[in-house]
């Protein structure tokens, strides 16, 4: 990769946020300084600026594009608890004008992320926010985008919700990803027979370097098909204290089975002993420790693949351990499974950001660190890592293969 | 409430007193708390982190409204006989002065009632030891005397600006204090001067709520109002200093001890939380005490890192910084976007996310009396901050390697998009096709995947045209039927029969031909034979077309010369002409690959065989390509014909033919142009398929007329052949020999070459197609399935294929390729992806008499029973593409519109209503 433009944007504060719409043709930026700026890129293929206004009383924290079938919309949330929905119109002068068409206030804290859904289920915004709750929104009239119905809220996780994302593909049910302060993603689809958000229950999370038993993986045969090794099963009640759980297990040297249970989200891994006494490998890193701003292994980002016609979906997160993690979710008929396929340090500082291309075959990371990692899957199906482009003011990559 | 009742779990210690509070003051050795609510006014101590509450100076006073704590203030001085002297403010206007070292009833010293309405800030004059200052809701200001019981009110200031919110002494110049008013301004005045004030700030939008005085910086102010501002002032010249914006409207500031610019506040609706300020940093707290359940409503400094806090949660808490949230180490300051070319748009801020546990600096020296109390010690002086650029946008583009011409994603897509061929051809002319198209962009892989498609199905022309020709002959046999005897009939299938016989015999004849020489001696010595260009061939072509059109038997012929269909002469792989073809072998090496890679069928040699022709194929085609090509496209365009079809198809191998010997002659000096020539041949491909698509309802219709007497041929032959067909619809040519008892001569030749009923390609090809699909490119996956699909079944799930159809039509339209887009949704099986289309588009038209809508369908209108839509410039409705002009409404047929504005370049409309239709129009 290189670099083929660079600009400032001019923001008065940190910028949060930057996304490309539909057709990657304009950009918006969010900043602190409570601004959100729109770029177009003009007939010389120069970015140039072409509207910037106050959006909110707080930080802008994130942007989102609708689908351009509704209109040039943008809707975005901040810390002052609120989403905003703006439009693109012209005036009478043919002066074109963004106006605020909707201001959503029902997040009791700071609004950390918003998504839309993907076209085919209407114009429907999911938000996530530091009170816990999802809330989406929908506009039940598109041609009057000042209406919209809070048509669902649920609390997802106590506490803070770092981040969402919808699985983009028109031909599932409704599902969407979440991210928190706790060292797994919930996954919530809308249950048809229920007429609301259900947590998938089912969901078993294989971390990386589990050990895969043949056949259905479930507790009763992963306990028999470790044969004379004790099996740990530590039920962790509350959730918070994994760091003391996952201490226990990997102090009896034993194959560890965690179970969090916390609400009705189920994570199981099993570690075969050689991970274990190593310990680089064990499902939950050594290094936790519980700090009052919640676990160290919060996720930072969420980002679902495109499907583009696979059979499972892929699932990327990017955490405060250095993390870039990428789940791979199977779906065998009632079971759900996910599984780590891709788990990476390269940044060597927390990670913000995960986001796939367009056709969910390269992954963009970046972090504290300053730099853009992309990671592609080879023949071999393992994921590597691909380009790094460093955050430095040089105009050659490291490398680039 | 029972929320209410939980501990909080971030703090240091915390008392629940039961009411709401409304106010706390420190004694000035900072031991003691005042708390005051409105049901409470309390003495609380703090001593080793613990607050215990000593005195309850309301025991028994409950009743009387005087004893509400609005607001409360410890005396400020440490001189003995005051530091005991605390004044408490009533909503109803009431100031008590209360002497803590008397209990109980004794303990109320002074009441004033001067004031009508609530009084809402007190302050004690820091010298005048005696003198008490009010801000009450009834637009005045008092300052008492409190030794003065019976006429205590000295001054009063009316500065008649609304209710006064707040006052506070300027601790530089103990004669000033200023006061925030309701309707915005913050004013300075002095108490020697009480008609008006010195200075006036217009500070906020609607009330200002609190202000409070920097302890450190001379005639600095800071200011919080309901315009969920914070802003710093300095009187000495009315100017804005700082401006920070919080979420809701600011009902407290407190300035930090020790750290100069760091300001706490707490608002007085919806935020629950203490935010300490960097006022250098308007937008983001530093950090935020997040334990309180209802506003708070008081904030004492303890130390430069511990909060004392009261709230209407009824709570007192002691709050240390390592409580607290803090939002830099929370804060993504990093963008990525992704965009169609893949080009990765990201912004990278540089945060220091420690920013909250900086050192303090030094300036506790400056705070001597106030530091005092709390031993803080001296830190160390920060180091200086380097500045850094921020919200740099950085947008990257992809490079490949390994090319010379750059083949981006985007340029692939498009590429494939608008060459791949999915319809209007035979199956193998598409495979051919769309290799050929892979094989222009050097997706080696691709170009394999349709070669071994056509190899695996090259007998689905076959059926195909049988099947059309069942469909044809059910309906020219039900004329028949209803036409002509049965006897006529019976009389038919015996001429038939003896039809069917010979081409039988020819057929083993063929059979016997193969087995002597290999296919590729046979291509040759017919390419020898045809060695003339390209054009005459191909006008040769056209008249063996009708020769073969009596003779349905030879078309036979030309599936012989089709390499693909070779598979059954191959019982013997030519291990010599394979080596040939290595050694000519130009390169290519993963192209070899990867067919080595692919041959784990059952037919491990022949593939590769057939490969070597066809890429032969492919090379000659793409160097005579541009004349050949053009050639084909006038007869390819009637395949649509199925009587023509397998004339065309014997004209194409033919083609093909004749292009391996070209090939030969020229190879070297074509191969270097291949490229170049590729993408001629391809642009001009797509031109003559839009005239295909136009003619194409013409030319049935001549063919139909033209070929009546072939027809017949056909469905005599059809009719004959009918049962077994049926019966092997499915299965490939040779079952049907197999299956006809009569034909048990010519079975003994093929069994022994290959079983291939046993044998499916289905699993490869949805191997092959999972792992496009893996690869990330759904769109051959598509294109695969919508020319294979019709024929095979895939077995892949139907949900499955609809996500890879909704993916790719998703994909067109990021791209921009509605056209493309409708195409797929058109010709698509899937009914979800089909009926996509319909969904949203409803185009409804009116009279332009009446106004009346038409019905869809209609041309008339109900009302006017008058054609509705009459061309401007023939006059006559209608019917179809209809463009009108926006501005004066006239218009017509596409054609007659384009021809008078373009062609003759008119400007005006044609009706002489004399509106310039094209204004813009140089």
């Amino acid at each position: 990769m290189r670099v083929f433009h660079r600009f400032s944007t001019a923001h008065d504060d940190l910028i949060h946020d930057v996304s490309y719409d539909f057709y990657g043709k304009r950009l918006a930026t969010c900043s602190s300084d409570q601004k959100i700026k729109v770029w177009d890129q003009n007939d010389n293929q120069k970015w140039e600026l072409s509207a910037e206004w106050k959006a909110h009383s707080g930080s802008v924290w994130k942007l989102a594009w609708a689908h351009p079938e509704y209109g040039q919309v943008i809707a975005s949330c901040s810390f002052d608890r609120t989403v905003c929905i703006w439009e693109e119109s012209e005036d009478e002068k043919g002066q074109k004008k963004w106006q605020l068409k909707a201001h959503l206030v029902d997040s009791r804290d700071s609004v950390t992320d918003i998504k839309f859904a993907p076209k085919s289920f209407g114009l429907r915004l999911a938000t996530c926010s530091s009170d816990g709750y999802i809330r989406i929104y929908e506009a039940m009239d598109i041609m009057n985008l000042s209406q919209w119905t809070i048509v669902e809220e649920f609390e997802s996780q106590k506490g803070t919700n770092n981040c969402i994302s919808w699985n983009p593909s028109s031909y599932d049910k409704p599902m969407i990803a979440v991210g928190s302060n706790e060292p797994y993603i919930k996954i919530w689809e809308y249950s048809e027979t229920g007429r609301k958000w259900v947590q998938i229950d089912s969901l078993t999370a294989y971390p990386i370097g589990s050990t895969i038993l043949s056949g259905n993986l479930n507790s009763s045969n992963l306990n028999s098909g470790m044969g004379g090794m004790s099996v740990n099963n530590v039920n962790n009640i509350s959730g918070g204290s994994f760091g003391l759980n996952s201490g226990n297990s990997i102090g009896n040297g034993n194959i560890g089975s965690l179970n969090s249970i916390s609400g009705n989200s189920l994570m199981s891994g099993a570690n075969s002993s050689i991970n274990v006494s190593s310990g680089n490998n064990s499902i939950y890193s050594n290094n936790f420790d519980s700090s009052a701003d919640g676990g160290n292994r919060a996720i930072h980002d969420v980002c679902w693949a495109p499907n583009m016609g696979r059979s499972y979906h892929l699932i990327a997160t990017a955490s405060k351990d250095h993390k870039v993690r990428i789940w791979k979710l199977c779906s065998d008929k009632s079971k759900m499974e996910l599984r780590e396929v891709m788990r990476k340090d390269d940044h060597k500082s927390e990670v913000w950001r995960v986001e796939w291309n367009i056709t969910g075959t390269i992954l963009a990371s970046s972090g504290d660190d300053g730099n853009v990692c992309l990671w592609k899957c080879n023949m071999n199906g393992e994921w590597k890592l691909f380009s790094l482009i460093s955050g430095e003011e040089s105009t050659e990559d490291k490398y680039d293969r | 409430m029972s929320q209410m009742n939980q501990p909080p779990n971030k703090c240091q210690t915390y008392l629940n007193l039961g009411s709401p509070l409304s106010a706390i003051s420190s004694s000035p050795d900072s031991t003691k708390l005042i708390v005051a609510g409105r049901d409470i006014v309390k003495i609380v101590s703090v001593q080793n982190n613990e607050f215990k509450v000593t005195s309850n100076l309301r025991a028994g006073k409950t009743q009387s409204l005087n004893y509400t704590g609005n607001d409360c203030c410890w005396h400020p001085s440490l001189v003995e006989s005051y530091r005991f002297l605390i004044a408490t403010a009533a909503t109803n206007g009431a100031v008590v002065i209360w002497n803590t070292v008397r209990e109980g009833s004794k303990s109320v010293e002074r009441i004033f009632t001067d004031h009508s309405r609530a009084v809402n800030k007190l302050a004690w004059h820091p010298d005048k030891l005696d003198c008490i200052l009010t801000g009450s809701q009834d637009n005045t200001l008092r300052m008492w005397d409190i030794r003065d019981s019976a006429n205590a009110s000295k001054i009063t200031f009316s500065p008649k600006s609304e209710s006064i919110r707040d006052v506070q002494f300027n601790p530089s110049q103990s004669n000033q204090f200023a006061a925030a008013f309701d309707n915005g301004t913050i004013q300075l005045w002095d108490i020697r001067k009480p008609t008006i004030a010195v200075e006036k700030i217009t500070s906020h939008q609607g009330l200002v709520l609190t202000i409070d005085w920097h302890p450190e910086e001379k005639n600095i102010i800071a200011s919080g109002g309901r315009d969920r501002a914070i802003r710093v002032w300095d009187f000495s010249n009315g100017k804005s200093l700082n401006n920070v914006s919080t979420i809701s409207s600011v009902s407290r500031i407190k300035w930090r001890p020790g750290n100069k610019w760091h300001i706490a506040s707490c608002s007085s609706i919806v935020d629950f939380q203490i935010h300490i300020w960097d006022v250098k940093k308007p937008y983001i707290p530093l950090f935020s005490f997040t334990d309180h359940r209802d506003v708070p409503t008081g904030l004492i400094w303890k130390s430069p890192s511990s909060l004392i806090s009261c709230s209407k949660d009824s709570h007192l808490l002691l709050n240390d910084f390592q409580d607290s949230y803090k939002p830099y180490q929370h804060i993504r300051t990093s963008g990525l976007t992704w965009n169609v070319n893949n080009e990765i748009a990201s912004i990278n801020d540089k945060i220091n996310r420690t920013q909250s546990n900086e050192s303090l600096p030094s300036l506790s020296t400056q705070f001597p009396s106030f530091f005092a109390s709390f031993n803080v010690p001296t830190p160390p002086p920060l180091p200086p901050l380097v500045k850094v650029e921020q919200g740099i946008m950085k947008i990257y583009s992809p490079k490949y390697q390994n090319s010379e011409i750059v083949y981006n994603e985007r340029y692939l897509f498009e590429h494939f998009a608008s060459n791949y061929r999915f319809r209007g051809q035979s199956f193998n002319q598409l495979c051919d096709h769309n290799q050929l198209v892979s094989q222009v962009v050097n997706q080696h892989h691709i170009s394999t995947m349709w070669s071994l498609l056509k190899l695996h199905y090259s007998n689905l022309d076959q059926i195909e045209q049988q099947k059309e020709q069942i469909e044809q002959q059910k309906q020219e046999l039900q004329k028949l039927i209803n036409k002509k005897s049965i006897e006529t009939q019976k009389k038919q299938k015996q001429q038939l029969r003896h039809h069917k016989n010979i081409k039988e015999q020819q057929f083993r004849d063929i059979e016997n031909l193969e087995k002597e020489s290999n296919p590729k001696k046979i291509i040759k010595d017919i390419g020898d034979d045809d060695n003339d260009s390209a054009n005459q061939e191909i006008n040769l072509n056209k008249e063996e077309d009708e020769e073969m059109n009596s003779n349905f038997d030879d078309s036979q012929m030309g599936d012989i010369f089709d390499p693909s269909n070779d598979m059954m002469t191959a019982k013997e792989p030519p291990t010599s002409s394979l080596m040939e073809f290595n050694a000519n072998d130009t390169g290519n090496d993963q192209f070899c690959n990867i067919l080595s890679a692919e041959a784990v069928t059952p037919l491990v040699s022949l593939p590769t065989t057939l490969e070597r022709q066809k890429s032969d194929n492919i090379l000659d085609n793409l160097g005579s390509g541009v004349n050949i090509k053009k050639q084909n496209q006038p007869i390819n365009s009637d395949n649509m014909d199925s009587l023509d079809k397998k004339n065309n198809k014997s004209t194409s191998n033919e083609n093909k033919d004749s292009s391996i010997n070209q090939n030969q002659q020229k190879k070297n000096h074509i191969k270097d142009k291949i490229n170049y020539n590729n993408k001629d041949n391809i642009s001009d491909d797509g031109d003559d398929d839009e005239e295909y698509y136009n003619d194409y309802d013409v030319n049935n219709n001549n063919r139909n007329g033209n070929n009546k007497e072939n027809y017949i041929n056909y469905i005599n032959y059809n009719n004959f052949t009918h049962k077994n067909i049926n019966e092997n619809k499915k299965n490939d040519n040779y079952d049907e020999m197999k299956s006809n008892d009569e034909d048990s001569d010519s079975l003994k030749i093929m069994v022994p070459c290959f079983e291939f009923e046993e044998f499916s390609f289905q699993p490869i090809i949805t191997d092959m197609l999972e792992a496009c699909i893996e690869k990330g490119d759904v769109q051959t996956c598509v294109f695969i399935v919508l020319i294979l699909g019709k024929y095979v079944d895939l077995n892949i799930e139907k949900h499955r294929l609809t996500t890879w159809f909704g993916s790719y039509i998703e994909l067109l339209q990021r791209y921009k390729m509605w056209s493309l887009a409708l195409e797929i949704m058109k010709y698509c099986d899937d009914q979800i992806i089909s009926q996509a289309s319909k969904r949203h588009t409803t185009l409804i038209s009116a009279c332009s008499t009446c106004g009346k809508s038409i019905p869809q369908n209609s041309i008339l209108c109900e009302k006017c029973n008058k054609a509705s839509s009459k061309c401007s410039i023939c006059r006559l409705p209608v019917k179809g593409m209809w463009v009108w002009c926006q501005g004066c409404g006239h218009g017509g047929h596409l054609e007659h519109m384009k021809s008078w504005f373009v062609d003759k370049n008119q400007k005006s409309c044609p009706t002489g209503c004399a509106h310039i239709c094209t204004p813009f129009k140089k």
